[in-house]
C-alpha cells in the first residue's frame, strides 16, 4: 500500500511549492503591528503574523480557510476603488494555504483557486455607516462565485484613518457555512480596535464611499 | 460532471503531497449511530477529470477519458456500497435539473480541500470539536430521491502520453546503467501519472459521516478494473452494515 510519504516523494516538484504555513491555535487577544487589536475565537486556528512578508494581517478559521475565514488587516487607503473591494483584494493576497516564494507563480495559482479568487465579479451590496474599531466606518456585504463556481458570501467592515484602511472581513461558502459563523464574526468585530501607532484617535467626519 | 478544474485538482494533489503518513479516512463523532440509518444512498456522479500527462509534465484534460472514468467510478462506488449492505441509487447532477445537488457538489469540493489541508497537512481539528464537516441540509433532496444520504466523490486521473512513457523508460534505463557504472545508488525513479480519489458519505442532514482518500500510480481510470481498485482502496476503512434489528427495511416501524 502506498503511503502518503511515498506520494510526497513521487510529487516532489509539486510538494516543493506547498510549504508549511504557520497556523496555530487561537490565543485570544492579538495585537497587530499594523495598528489594530482583535480577539479571535477559542478553538479556531490563526495564521500567525510575521510568518511571511505580508506581516500585519490576521486570519483565522475553524474548519479550514475555504469553509470560514475571519481576517483583518490594514492597507493604504483606497483611491477610487470601493473600500470593501480593496479589503477583499488584500484578503485574496493572503497565503492561506501557502507562503509566498521568491517567484510566486505556482503558489499564486494555488492561492487564487481558493475562495479568494473569483470567477464572477464581486457584487457589493449597499450598506450604511457603522462604528468599526471605535471609528466611523462601513459595513458591506459582498457576494461572488469562486473559481469553481461555488457561491461565496462575505461581510466586510472597515474604517479609513489617516492614510490607511483598517478592515476586517468574514468569508464563507453561501451554502451552510456563511450562516454558521456569522454571529461569531459579529462577536469578533466587537473586539476589533484601531490603534494606530503615534496617532490620537480621530473622529471621521463622514463614512467613506462604498 | 466534469467541472473539477485542473487548477483545483492541482491544489488537492499538492495538499496530498504535503500530507503525512497515517490513516487515510476520517469519521464523524456520531457516525456509528447514524450509519445504521443509511439504507439507500444516492451515488452522485463523481467529478474526476482525467488528464494526459505529456513528456514535459504538462496536463491536458481529455473529456472522453473523464466521462469514462466518472462512469466507471460511479459503478465502482455503487458496488462498494452494496457489499456493505447499503443500496446504491445513481444520481446524475446537472445545473438545469438539480441546482441544489450541484451546489452541494461544489461545497464538497471545498470541504475536500479543507479536510485534506486541516486534517492531513495542518492539525486544525482539536479533540474537542472532532471531525465535523457538512454540506448543509439535504433532507429535501433525499426525500425527492427517496434516499437516506448521498455519496460524493472528487479526484483526478492522469495517464501518461506515449512520449512520456518512452521518455521515462529511457531515463530509467540510462539511470540504471549510470548506477551500475558508478557503483550503485542514484537510480532514476520514473514519474508516471498519479490518480487520486476522495469519497464522502453524508446523511440527509448533510453531515459528512465518513471521508476516505487514496492515491495510486500507474492505473487508468478509463478501465473499470483500475477504477474499482482505486475505489476499493479509498473505501477500505468504510464500515460494513451489520444486519440486525436496526437494519429495518424502508417503511418499516
Amino acid at each position: 500500500m502506498k503511503t502518503w510519504v511515498a506520494l510526497a516523494a513521487a510529487l516532489g516538484a509539486l510538494s516543493s511549492c506547498v510549504p508549511r504555513v504557520h497556523w496555530q491555535p487561537s490565543a485570544g487577544l492579538l495585537r497587530s503591528s499594523s495598528g489594530f487589536s482583535i480577539t479571535l475565537p477559542p478553538g479556531w486556528m490563526v495564521l500567525a503574523q510575521g510568518a511571511n512578508s505580508t506581516s500585519g494581517f490576521v486570519a483565522a478559521s475553524r474548519d479550514g480557510p475555504s469553509l470560514q475565514c475571519i481576517a483583518a488587516g490594514a492597507t493604504g487607503a483606497p483611491g477610487n476603488e470601493s473600500p470593501a473591494i480593496s479589503a477583499l483584494k488584500a484578503w485574496q493576497r493572503m497565503p492561506l494555504y501557502t507562503t509566498a516564494d521568491s517567484t510566486g507563480n505556482k503558489n499564486a495559482a494555488l492561492v487564487a483557486a481558493t475562495l479568494g479568487g473569483d470567477a464572477t465579479p464581486p457584487v457589493v451590496e449597499p450598506s450604511s455607516p457603522t462604528a468599526v474599531g471605535g471609528r466611523l466606518g462601513f459595513r458591506a456585504e459582498v457576494k461572488w462565485n469562486d473559481p469553481t463556481g461555488l457561491p461565496v458570501r462575505s461581510v466586510v467592515l472597515g474604517a479609513i484613518v489617516g492614510p490607511r484602511l483598517y478592515w476586517l472581513l468574514y468569508a464563507a461558502p453561501a451554502r451552510h457555512y456563511f450562516d454558521l459563523d456569522l454571529a461569531t464574526f459579529d462577536e469578533v468585530a466587537r473586539t476589533f480596535h484601531i490603534e494606530p501607532a503615534g496617532e490620537k484617535p480621530v473622529q471621521e467626519s463622514s463614512a467613506p464611499g462604498y | 460532471m466534469s467541472g473539477f478544474s485542473k487548477e483545483r485538482a492541482l491544489i488537492a494533489v499538492a495538499l496530498l503531497a504535503g500530507a503525512c503518513a497515517g490513516p487515510t479516512h476520517r469519521v464523524h463523532p456520531e457516525a456509528a449511530s447514524r450509519w445504521e440509518g443509511l439504507r439507500t444512498v444516492g451515488v452522485v456522479q463523481p467529478a474526476v477529470p482525467v488528464y494526459e500527462l505529456d513528456a514535459s509534465g504538462n496536463l491536458e484534460e481529455k473529456p472522453d477519458w473523464t466521462e469514462a472514468a466518472e462512469n466507471n467510478l460511479a459503478q465502482a462506488i455503487a458496488s462498494e456500497l452494496t457489499v456493505r449492505g447499503v443500496k446504491p441509487f445513481s444520481v446524475v447532477s446537472s445545473m438545469e435539473t438539480e441546482p441544489e445537488l450541484v451546489d452541494a457538489m461544489l461545497l464538497f469540493e471545498a470541504v475536500t480541500r479543507d479536510v485534506l489541508f486541516a486534517n492531513y497537512v495542518v492539525p486544525f481539528v482539536t479533540p474537542h470539536s472532532g471531525f465535523r464537516y457538512s454540506l448543509g441540509d439535504l433532507s429535501s433532496l433525499a426525500r425527492s430521491y427517496d434516499v437516506d444520504g448521498f455519496v460524493f466523490a472528487v479526484g483526478q486521473g492522469q495517464n501518461s502520453s506515449g512520449g512520456r512513457t518512452a521518455s521515462e523508460v529511457a531515463k530509467t534505463v540510462v539511470g540504471a546503467l549510470l548506477a551500475i557504472l558508478s557503483g550503485g545508488g542514484g537510480a532514476y525513479e520514473p514519474q508516471f501519472g498519479v490518480d487520486w480519489l476522495a469519497i464522502g458519505l453524508v446523511d440527509a442532514r448533510g453531515d459528512l459521516l465518513w471521508f476516505g482518500v487514496y492515491d495510486s500510480g500507474g492505473g487508468d481510470l478509463r478501465s473499470l478494473s483500475s477504477a474499482t481498485n482505486l475505489t476499493r482502496a479509498a473505501t477500505h476503512e468504510m464500515p460494513v452494515k451489520v444486519p440486525g434489528p436496526q437494519a429495518l427495511p424502508k417503511g418499516g416501524p
